[in-house]
């Protein structure tokens, strides 16, 4: 059986990023795909990254990750606001999608004119 | 979230006061894109000696790795900096991927072991590189949420970045797809193999570093 868990943007708002990510995390281990109702920061998705890397044992294999409504036009002062807010307040969680899976399910993710594919691995049984 | 502020500032004055000191230039991006092949040409190229061994399994450098003191010349322009190659970043490691390298299974849990302490390590380095050069691939889709995430933070911290897209040598390579995917950034296409266009490669670092 496949599970998708997902953590609606009330929820995330009052959470700082390590208590986020460690949110995450915990789902992603017991095998479960998180739909995250926000956008991940490049900061937040390299930390979310580490942290993933550092829990992989002979059992746990990773993550993959998919960020849905990505920004591209990042202009220095965007670029500053964020940092002055989320130095000193909560980080400011952006509309948008970003869906986490443990790799051991999860071959990779795709997206494109508004649907998402999940590629699971072979070996997953989808009941 | 003090020291992502404080990352900012530091980019911040290495820009005003750049020129001006010994630059630590890092090699970034995702396994096997060919960082340390590039590393190597570099050092060979200026200091003659290589950097570290290169291989065709994923994982191969698990260690940062900085060569101190090159310097290299373009149109009569001098630039010194540290090197540092840096393990390739991943969002997963299965050890079983080594397996079917034919390794045994000892050696593969331990290779994998190595490899996300090189992962972890690189992320840690990332603080610290004042300019970086993201090398990949230029036959893999460059759209992968590694590359998207690298460019994000040294963007984010307002640090100067040259795109490598290594392998051109190779017929699936494609550097259009990697220059639409980065736009804002300067692209060049090279082999870091067989050191096609190289020479392309050093004036475009000079520009970018100095």
């Amino acid at each position: 059986m496949l599970t998708f868990e997902f953590i609606q943007h009330k929820e995330i708002k009052s959470m700082n990023t390590e208590k986020l990510i460690e949110r995450i995390m915990t789902s992603v281990k017991e095998n479960k795909i998180v739909l995250l109702e926000c956008k991940l920061e490049p900061d937040e998705r390299m930390k979310l990254i580490k942290r993933a890397i550092e829990l992989v044992d002979n059992d746990f294999t990773g993550i993959e990750l998919l960020v849905l409504n990505e920004d591209r036009e990042r202009t220095i002062s965007k670029i500053l606001k964020t940092h002055i807010r989320n130095a000193m307040f909560l980080p400011e969680r952006k509309k948008g999608m970003t869906i986490i899976g443990p790799s051991k399910i999860i071959k990779g993710m795709e997206h494109d004119f508004g649907k998402v594919h999940i590629h699971t691995k072979p070996q997953t049984k989808l009941e | 979230m003090i020291a992502r502020v404080r990352g900012l500032l530091k980019g911040f004055f290495k820009r005003i006061f750049k020129g001006r000191k010994k630059i630590k230039l890092g090699l970034y991006g995702p396994p096997n894109g060919g960082k340390t092949t590039l590393a190597n040409k570099i050092c060979n190229d200026w200091i003659g000696e290589e950097m570290g061994t290169v291989s065709s399994i994923a994982h191969e450098t698990r260690e940062v790795q900085v060569k101190e003191q090159i310097k290299i010349q373009s149109n009569g322009k001098e630039l010194e900096f540290n090197l540092v190659d840096t393990p390739g970043i991943a969002t997963k490691i299965d050890y079983e991927d080594f397996l079917k390298s034919g390794m045994k299974e000892k050696e593969a849990k331990e290779r994998a072991k190595e490899a996300t302490r090189g992962v972890i390590d690189s992320i840690k380095w990332l603080d610290d590189v004042d300019t970086v050069i993201i090398v990949l691939d230029s036959t893999h889709d460059p759209y992968s949420q590694v590359n998207i995430t690298i460019i994000g933070n040294l963007e984010a911290r307002d640090i100067p970045v040259l795109i490598v897209a290594n392998k051109v040598d190779l017929k699936k390579s494609d550097i259009k797809r990697i220059k639409s995917a980065f736009p804002q950034y300067e692209v060049v296409g090279i082999s870091a193999k067989y050191g096609k266009n190289i020479e392309e490669f050093y004036e475009k670092l000079f520009e970018v570093a100095n």
